[in-house]
C-alpha cells in the first residue's frame, strides 16, 4: 500500500490552498481501488430507510460502493446488514432487491444463513464435513456498524469508526430539513436505478457545491417550463438567477450544502403539480415551521447537499440519492423521491410525477446534467495529455466564513466551497488520516 | 376468406401501419406531429422494475403512482417536445439518433368500441457523436383509439414496461 500511494502522489491529486483538483482522479484506477479501500470501507454510507423494511425479515439489497448487502429487519426491531456472499465458494445469497425472508440459502451447495449473516446449517454437515465445520467462524461477513439518523440507515465497514452523529456533525441540521418537516417522518418512493458513464466523484462533488450550472446548463428545461407566450428565458414561472444565497462547506468532514437562501422560499413546492402546492404551502408549512423553525422553512427551499461521501439530496426536487461507484467510469444512481409519511394519497401521487417529470433519469433537468457529467468524465479522461490537466476549482476561494444563522463554513451561493471540502476530506482519507 | 377474418386482418394490419409511423416520428424527430397524434387524456409512462423472486412476481414492477421512471400527460409530454426543439437542450444537441424497433405486435378488444389495446416489444438505441449507449428494450402496453389522423388512430395511452432493474445509458431523452 505504501508503494502505491507514494507512486500515486495523493497530494499531488489536490491542491487545498489555490483549488486545483488533478484531471486523472477520475479515472486512474490506482485512484479508483484506493478510495475504494480508504474512503468507502471507513465512512458511514447510506443503506436505506427503516420503512422500507418494516416487519420482521424485511430485507433489501443494496450496495456499499460495489460490494452487495442485504439489509435486514430483525425479530427484535434492529436492523442488520450483512455482504451478500456465501462464504463457501463466494456466490451471492439473495439475488432479489427486496423481498421478506428470515433466511437466505445459497443456491450453489444449499448452505443456509440467518438474515443477521450466522450460518446455520448446510447440506452433508455430518457424512461431508464430519460435524468439524465450526459454523459460529463461517457466517456471512457482518457489516460492523449499522447506525440510524431518523430513519436513515447508514453502514460502516470499519469498526472503529466514530459514531454516525459526530460522522455527520454539521450537516446534520441541513439534513434534517428533509427529514424532520412533519410528524412520522419520511418514507422514500422507489428506488429508481439508473446508470451513468462518468465517476462516482462528479456528482457526489457536483450536488455539494453547483448552483453555477444550474441557469447555464438547465437553460432549456427552465424555459420549456415558462407559461406560453413568455419570453424564452424570462423564468418566471420556474427560477430566477438569484444573486443571493450560501453555500457551505465542511472540509473536516467533506460534506457541502447549498441554495439561494433566503430568497428562494417558494423552493418547497416548486415542482409538484396540484394538489401539492396547496398542501405544502397551507399546513404543511406551519407543522414545518413549528418543528424546523422559522429560517429552514422560509429560506431554505433550494437546499442542495452531498453527505460525503456519496449521498445527495435535492430539497425543492424531493430527492435523494447515491452514486454507487461501478468501477472508475460508470455510476449507478439509486435515486428516492421523499414524501412525507402523513401526505394524503393524492399529494404523494402529484410529487412523484413532478419529481419523475424533472429530476428521474430521463427528467427535464436530469437529461443535462447526466449528459454534461459523462461529457467532462470523457473531457478529463479520454487522452494522455487530458488526464493531466489541473482542473479549476477555485470559485470563492479565501472567501469563505462564519454566518449567524447557518452551521459550518458559509460562503456565497455561487462558490466551490463544498467542492474544496468534498476534495480536502477525499484526500485527507486517501492518505490515510483524519476519520 | 370470410368477413370477421378479412377485418381482424384489416385491424391487425391498420394498428400496424399506425405504430411503424409513430415510431418512425419519433426516429425522425418529428416531435410535435408525435403529439399530435396523442390524445388528450394521454397517459404516457415508464414503471420501475425490480428483481423479485417467484413468490412475489406479480410485484416486480413498483406501483406506477408511488414510482415510475417518467409518468407523463399531455401538459408534461408538450413541456418535453418544446425542450427538444431548443437549441440550447444540450443532452440533445447535437441531436442524438435514436432507433426504434417495434414487433410482436398483438391487438386485443377493449370494452370500449374504438379502443384497443396494443402489446408489442420493443429496442430503443440512442447513438450521439461516435457512441452508442447501451439499449433498451421492453414491452410496450398502448391504447389506440380511433380517429380522424392520417394514420387512422390516435395513441391514448402508452405504458413502457422496461426489461432493465437499473435503466443503462442513463435514461431517455427523446421519446419511446
Ligand atoms: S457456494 Fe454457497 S454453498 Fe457452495
Ligand atoms: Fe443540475
Amino acid at each position: 500500500m505504501a508503494n502505491r500511494t507514494q507512486d500515486l502522489n495523493i497530494i499531488d491529486l489536490f491542491d487545498r490552498e489555490n483549488g486545483i483538483v488533478k484531471a486523472s482522479i477520475y479515472s486512474d484506477p490506482d485512484v479508483y481501488k484506493l478510495e475504494m479501500e480508504r474512503i468507502f470501507s471507513r465512512s458511514w454510507l447510506f443503506l436505506g430507510h427503516e420503512g422500507q423494511i418494516p416487519k420482521f425479515g424485511d430485507f433489501l439489497v443494496t450496495t456499499m460502493a460495489e460490494d452487495s448487502v442485504i439489509v435486514s429487519r430483525q425479530g427484535d426491531g434492529t436492523i442488520t446488514a450483512i455482504l451478500n456472499q456465501c462464504r463457501h465458494r463466494g456466490n451471492r445469497l439473495c439475488l432479489a432487491d427486496m423481498g421478506n425472508s428470515k433466511s437466505f440459502r445459497c443456491t450453489y451447495h444449499g448452505w443456509v444463513y440467518n438474515s443477521a449473516g450466522g450460518l446455520v446449517g448446510m447440506p452433508h454437515e455430518t457424512d461431508g464435513y464430519h460435524n468439524k465445520l465450526n459454523k459460529a467462524e463461517w457466517g456471512a461477513i457482518r457489516v460492523p456498524r449499522v447506525e440510524i439518523h431518523k430513519g436513515l440507515i447508514f453502514g460502516n465497514w470499519d469498526a472503529e469508526a466514530p459514531a454516525l452523529s459526530a460522522a455527520l456533525g454539521d450537516v446534520a441540521w441541513y439534513l434534517d430539513a428533509f427529514l424532520d418537516g412533519a410528524e412520522g417522518g419520511i418514507e422514500l418512493s422507489g428506488p429508481h436505478r439508473h446508470h451513468v458513464k462518468c465517476n462516482w466523484k462528479w456528482q457526489a462533488e457536483q450536488h455539494g457545491t453547483d448552483f453555477y450550472h444550474a441557469a447555464i446548463s438547465h437553460n432549456s428545461a427552465l424555459t420549456a417550463l415558462n407559461p406560453p407566450g413568455a419570453p424564452p428565458t424570462s423564468f418566471e414561472y420556474t427560477q430566477t438567477p438569484d444573486e443571493t444565497g450560501y453555500q457551505f462547506g465542511m472540509p473536516e468532514l467533506g460534506h457541502g450544502a447549498a441554495g439561494w437562501f433566503p430568497a428562494r422560499n417558494d423552493g418547497l413546492v416548486r415542482f409538484a403539480p396540484a394538489p401539492a402546492p396547496a398542501y405544502l404551502g397551507g399546513p404543511a408549512r406551519e407543522e414545518m415551521r413549528a418543528r424546523l423553525g422559522d429560517i429552514r422553512t422560509d429560506e431554505m427551499g433550494s437546499l442542495v447537499m452531498t453527505v460525503f461521501p456519496n449521498l445527495s439530496l435535492n430539497r425543492a426536487a424531493r430527492y435523494l440519492r447515491v452514486w454507487q461507484p461501478r468501477g472508475p467510469n460508470r455510476t449507478e444512481v439509486v435515486h428516492y423521491i421523499i414524501l412525507d409519511k402523513k401526505m394524503p394519497e393524492e399529494v404523494k401521487d402529484a410529487i412523484v410525477r413532478g419529481t419523475s417529470f424533472s429530476f428521474n433519469a430521463s427528467g427535464l433537468f436530469e437529461q443535462d446534467d447526466s449528459e454534461n457529467v459523462a461529457l467532462c468524465h470523457r473531457g478529463a479522461s479520454e487522452g494522455h495529455i487530458s488526464r493531466q490537466t489541473p482542473l479549476n476549482v477555485q470559485m470563492g476561494l479565501g472567501f469563505g466564513g462564519p454566518h449567524p444563522d447557518f452551521p459550518g463554513q458559509i460562503n456565497h451561493v455561487y462558490a466551490e466551497e463544498g467542492a474544496r471540502a468534498f476534495y480536502s476530506h477525499w484526500q485527507d482519507l486517501l492518505m490515510g488520516g483524519a476519520k | 376468406m370470410d368477413t370477421r377474418t378479412n377485418d381482424a386482418l384489416r385491424l391487425q394490419w391498420s394498428i400496424e401501419q399506425f405504430l411503424y409511423e409513430e415510431t418512425g416520428l419519433l426516429e425522425e424527430r418529428r416531435f410535435a406531429e408525435w403529439l399530435a397524434l396523442t390524445t388528450d387524456d394521454i397517459v404516457y409512462a415508464m414503471p420501475v422494475r425490480t428483481t423479485r423472486t417467484l413468490r412475489d412476481f406479480d410485484k416486480r414492477f413498483l406501483p406506477i403512482e408511488r414510482a415510475g421512471h417518467f409518468r407523463e400527460d399531455k401538459q408534461t409530454l408538450s413541456i418535453r417536445v418544446k425542450k427538444l426543439a431548443d437549441p440550447k437542450s444540450w443532452s440533445e444537441n447535437p441531436p442524438s439518433v435514436p432507433r426504434i424497433f417495434v414487433t410482436n405486435v398483438r391487438v386485443r378488444e377493449t370494452e370500449i368500441d374504438d379502443e384497443f389495446l396494443v402489446i408489442s416489444s420493443f429496442m430503443f438505441t440512442r447513438t450521439r457523436m461516435e457512441q452508442s449507449y447501451a439499449p433498451i428494450t421492453g414491452r410496450r402496453e398502448d391504447i389506440l383509439r380511433r380517429a380522424e389522423t392520417p394514420y387512422g388512430f390516435m395513441l391514448a395511452r402508452r405504458m413502457i414496461y422496461i426489461d432493465h432493474a437499473a435503466l443503462p445509458g442513463s435514461g431517455i431523452n427523446t421519446l419511446i
